[in-house]
This record gives structure tokens, sequence and C-alpha cells, in this order.
């Protein structure tokens, strides 16, 4: 039997992509009231190991997530699978940007709610372009466009507030 | 949280105040011949309906007026050019004749309202469409023997005369441009900014859509639907003449209502020919006799009738434009046709 | 709440930070921009209107599959919905020049049966939601 030496960090990834793995799949059972609309609680997840421990670690919990989420949904490198891909990549690609943005300008830095909110429209806008570019060339998709980004708003100002109050007990706890 | 909710809410309100205006006040009726249909936009809906009501008593009254063989303005003036010696127009006549006399000298003769016998005898003119068989041969060249030209026709003050017995006016479609022209010139005296008026087909627009043009669609000659749109904005018009807009098949030949004066018989090579022109008038003149000049002669009359926007489709399929009517015109089929952009220097 | 206190939870617990208002603040320029650029334009058509003569006939949806004969002065036009689509499946005129226009589907889009006096117009969601304001034919 081979083992591969890991790390605490290691451990902590996994398990917290489990969790988001366990979210993905609980909000996958539900009906959606919009094709490719999820209030994606999976995000919650995302946004406090962000916050708590940095882009890559968040970065390594969102590709297991997609890549875990889609193999136990049978999912893997169907359409879906590379929606969420492009969604996923946008949203990462937001979340770097607002995390330099905090490091840079800390007396306008983003908290959960900005970062969550910036992170939705920016998955929605990658899904939106991967939709378009690949599945649906049709103008007529445009229509959907800004409903689909005033939904990603409300949503990732959802999840920001859920990824706030995480935090807080999170912080309790720990203190 | 509180703030959160206070600026939610303000997007809500600031979407739906932004998304309803009032919606343009539309009316289509049959008039003309043809449909009729009266866009207004930014005015009072009774005010539109008011301009509307106006509008459609004035084209009861052009096409008694310019009907060609019905009792009427024109058919009195045909029926008094035929005797010959001079006699007094109407005076609502005088500026057509005028006007398409100098439209028919600048397109070679190719648009020529003076063959009214010509029309007749196709019969596209009636209200119900002919079913063939065609006019013969014989009956062809006996009209175009006569060689009626709107030169023929000597406006002397509010006198008209002809000096060929074989003169009879039918304007055609050139009225129903006119008509449209007129009628945005009402629209405008009563201070309407917005407008769009379709008669047959013939677009004229003034002002545009909220805060971007009026989009107009253009007919696909053959097939479904539309084939391109052109977004239209200020003062100006579109016509497209087809030859699919009046025809009937016989023995399994098409015969259109676009006569080539020189033959005699229908156009031949091109389905549909789009002009974009100030008035809807000359816009119309043009499309019908660009359509007959074909695609190798199309810019040369294009140039003389002074139209500088202009699409062909020919038989083909293949659309044939210049290149400020190429900047403006963005298909709607899939695929996009073949399209041949060519320009004449200078 | 004292200004001390609301300035010290700004720093550390407070559930919005500065950042977190131009963010909001985005999305307030964005939604409208937003609409006004995709929300209207190229709509395709959810009803249409189908007139006798001057009159309206029938205000009809094209999400309901249905056929309608529309009486005219030479007879009834037959008039078919769908799939969202709508056109004229048989007319009494002699061109059929309505009939061969095929289906229509997008706001603004017109057909129109001239001998029998019969018209339609395909309606686009909401104010102005028509795609083509005018048809040149």
């Amino acid at each position: 039997m081979i083992s591969i030496p890991t790390t605490r960090d290691d451990h902590r990834i996994a398990g917290l992509a489990a969790l988001a793995i366990a979210i993905h799949w609980l909000e996958s059972a539900f009906p959606s009231p919009l094709p490719g609309v999820k209030p994606g609680l999976a995000n919650v997840v995302t946004l406090v190991v962000l916050l708590r421990y940095g882009w890559s670690a968040a970065a390594w919990v969102t590709i297991l997530r997609i890549v875990g989420g889609s193999v136990l949904l049978g999912t893997f490198l169907s359409p879906a699978f590379l929606l969420s891909c492009s969604g996923a990549v946008a949203a990462l690609a937001a979340l770097g940007l607002g995390d330099r943005w905090s490091r840079a300008v800390p007396s306008w830095s983003l908290g959960p709610v900005g970062l969550s909110i910036s992170a939705a429209v920016a998955h929605m806008g990658g899904q939106f372009y991967a939709a378009y570019r690949f599945f649906v060339p049709h103008e007529g998709l445009f229509h959907l466009l800004p409903i689909l980004l005033v939904v990603a708003m409300l949503f990732g100002a959802v999840s920001g507030l859920v990824a706030h109050a995480v935090i807080k007990n999170l912080e309790i706890s720990s203190s | 949280m509180r703030s959160l909710a206070i600026l939610l809410g303000a997007c809500v309100a600031f979407v739906s105040g932004c998304s309803s205006p009032p919606p343009p006040f539309k009316h289509s009726t049959f008039a003309m011949g043809s449909t009729v249909e009266f866009t207004i936009e930014g005015i009072p809906e009774a005010d539109a309906r008011a301009a509307v009501d106006e509008a459609i008593e004035d084209l009861a009254y052009l096409d008694a007026a310019l009907h060609a063989w019905h009792p009427g303005t024109l058919g009195r003036i045909n029926s008094l050019l035929a005797l010959g010696g001079k006699f007094t127009s109407s005076p609502l006549v005088l500026p057509l004749i005028e006007q398409t006399t100098q439209l028919s000298e600048q397109s070679g003769g190719l648009f020529n309202p003076a063959l009214g016998e010509l029309f007749a005898l196709w019969g596209f003119e009636s209200d119900d469409p002919p079913m063939g068989p065609p006019p013969s041969d014989a009956d062809i060249a006996r009209v175009l023997a006569g060689k009626p030209q709107m030169s023929d026709v000597r406006i002397h003050g509010i006198e008209l005369e002809s000096v060929n017995p074989h003169v009879k006016l039918d304007f055609g479609a050139y009225g129903q441009g006119y008509a449209a022209d007129r009628i945005i010139e009402r629209f405008k005296q009563r201070g309407i900014k917005n407008a769009i008026v379709n008669v047959s087909g013939d677009v004229r627009i003034i002002g545009q859509h909220e805060d971007r043009p009026w989009r107009i669609g253009i007919r696909n000659p053959r097939g479904e639907g539309v084939i391109a749109s052109v977004l239209m904005r200020g003062d100006e018009s579109l016509v497209t003449s087809g030859d699919y807009e009046r025809y009937f098949l016989y023995q399994g030949k098409r015969y259109h209502h676009i006569l080539d004066p020189r033959t005699g018989y229908p156009s031949r090579g091109v389905t549909s020919v789009t002009v974009i022109h100030p008035t809807a008038a000359v816009a119309d003149a043009a499309a019908t006799a660009l359509m007959i000049a074909g695609v190798n002669d199309w810019q040369e009359v294009a140039r003389r009738m002074g139209v500088k926007s202009v699409m062909l489709v020919d038989d083909q399929g293949r659309v044939h434009m210049n290149s400020s009517m190429a900047a403006r015109v963005k298909f709607e089929i899939d695929p996009a046709p073949q399209v041949v952009i060519v320009d004449t220097p200078g | 709440m004292s200004h001390v206190d609301e300035n010290s939870a700004q720093k550390k617990g407070a559930l919005l930070k500065r950042g977190d208002y131009l963010v909001l603040l985005a999305c307030v320029i964005a939604i409208p921009l937003l609409f006004s650029r995709y929300g209207v334009v190229g709509s395709e058509g959810t009803q249409a209107r189908i007139n006798a003569g001057a009159r309206e006939f029938a205000l009809v949806s094209l999400q309901k599959n249905q056929t309608y004969h529309v009486p005219g002065p030479l007879g009834d036009s037959e008039i078919e919905v769908r799939d969202g689509r709508i056109r004229f499946v048989r007319s009494p005129c002699a061109g059929q020049q309505c009939v061969h226009s095929g289906w229509a589907h997008r706001g603004g889009e017109f057909i129109a049966c001239v001998p029998n006096r019969v018209s339609l117009v395909v309606l686009g969601q909401g104010a102005g939601g028509t795609y083509y304001d005018s048809i040149n034919f």
C-alpha cells in the first residue's frame, strides 16, 4: 500500500471540499426556479476558506468541489460540468481580484457580502459566456442576462450574509 | 442589514421605473389597395388617435384621387389626356406629374408611369390579381408602339396637355410612397416627433423609438420571414419592391407586376430591391427602376436618380449592395446570404 | 449608538465594510443598464393580434397551439399557432402571398392577406418589446 504524506492543510482543504460537495449535492436535490440558477450555498464554504486561509486554499476547495461534485452527481465532463467550470474560474478570478483589492486599499476593503456578490456575478457571467459561446449561440439568450445577473446578485448577497454569520461563529468558538 | 434592504429596494424601484415607458400607439388598416400601419410615439394616445383618423381620411382622398382607372381625379385626367388639347388639372396631381416626369427621365425611362395602358393590359392594377394567361405578344407590341413617355405630358400653369394620345398615367406604388410622405408631413405639423407610416411596405419614419433607432425588417423575397433589418433614425424612408408582391403563375412560369418598359414583360434577374432615401415616393420610383435595371446597370441608374443606399437580391439569392447600404443592413437569416459589395468610383 | 462604536464596528465585526458599499453601488448602477440594453430588445413574440378589416379579431397567445378561422370578404382565412410561431395555413385569396410568407415569431413581424383583409402582427413582451418596429415588404 502506497501512502502519500499529507499535511494538516491538506486535511483541512479536503474536509472543507467535502462539506462544499455535500451542500452542492443537497442543493441539486431541490427543484430550481430558473434553469441554471441555484442559490450556490456551497460558495459559502469557498468564501469562509478565502477569508480564513487565503485565495489558493479557496481555489483548491473549489476545484475539488467541482470535480468531486460532478463525479458524485454523474455530470463529470458533461455540458453542465463545462458550464460549472467556466463559472468557477470566473468566480475565483473575481475573488482573487477582490482579495488583492482589499490588501491594496485596506480602508475600502471588501467584506463577505461584497466578495460574495462579485463572485456570484462573475460566476453567472462566466457560465453565461460559456453557454452562449458553446451551446446556444442565439441572440435571444441575452434577454435572460439581466434577470440572471440580478438573481446572482441577490443569491450572492444571501451567501455573503451566511458566510458572515459563519465566520463570526468560528471566531467566537476559536477564541 | 437595513442599508442593504434600502439599496436593494432602490434597485427594484429604479428598474421598474426604467423598463415601463408608455408603449407606442399602433394602428393598422386597409387603404390604397393594401395594408397601412401607423406607429406614433411620445404623445398622448388621444392625440395619436386623432392624427391617425385624419391620416385615414387623407388616404381615402388620395386613393380616390390617384386611382388610374376608377372615376376620380386621375381617371378624369387620363380620359382628357387621351383627347388631346389643354384642360385644367386638379392642383393635387400637378406636383406628382412634375416629380414623376423628372424621375422617369433620370431613370432613363425604366420608371415610366405614362405606361398605364401596359399595366392595364397585364391587369396587375386591379384589386384581384390576374390568374393568367399573360397578354399576347401582339397586344404588348401594340401598346409599346405608342411610345408613351412622361415628357409627352406638358404643364402650362395649371393646365395639362398630352402630345401623345397613348399616354395613360398610373403612378402605381409611387402613389403609396407619396401617401406615406404626405402623412408624415401632416404628423410633423401636428408636432409629432416619432412615428412610422407604412403604406403597403413603403416605410417612412421620423424620430426614433425611445432611446434607440427604429428597427425595420425587410421581407425575405424567397423563403420565410425577414431577410435583414435596418436601423433608422431622423427622417428617412425604406422601400422594397419585389417580384413576390403581386404575381401570377401560368404554366409553371412566374409573371410579376414590375414591368420592363423596354420589353413589356416582367423584369428579370432581380427578386427584390431595397432603397433608403429621404422620401418614400422617390425611394419607390427608384426601387422600381433599379429592379428593371438589373444586377449590371443598377449603380448607374441609382446615381442618376440621386439614390445613395441600395440593396438588390438576385434570382440566385445573392445580395448586391453598395457600401453605404452594407453599413446599415443586418442580416436576420442564418446562414447569411452571399453578398457582393460594389461601389461606383467617385 | 455612539460615534466611536460605529467606527470600531466598521473595522471588525460589521456586516458591511466600506468596499461592500462600492459593490452594491455598482450593482445599483448596472441593473438598469442591463435591462435597458438587453431586457427589451430582440424579444421573441409572446402574442399575436389578428385583425379582420380595421378591427381586431383576436389577441392570441403563441404558447397555445391552436387554429383560428378568421372571416373576410372572400371567406375564412385559416391561421395556425404552433410552438411559439404563427402563420397563414389557408387563404381564400388568389395570390396566396400570406401563405407563402410562412411563419412569423419575432415581435413586430407582420403578415397580411390584402384581398381578404386579414392581417396579423406578432407582439413582443412588455412595452416596446417588439424586435421589428415595422416590416418593409
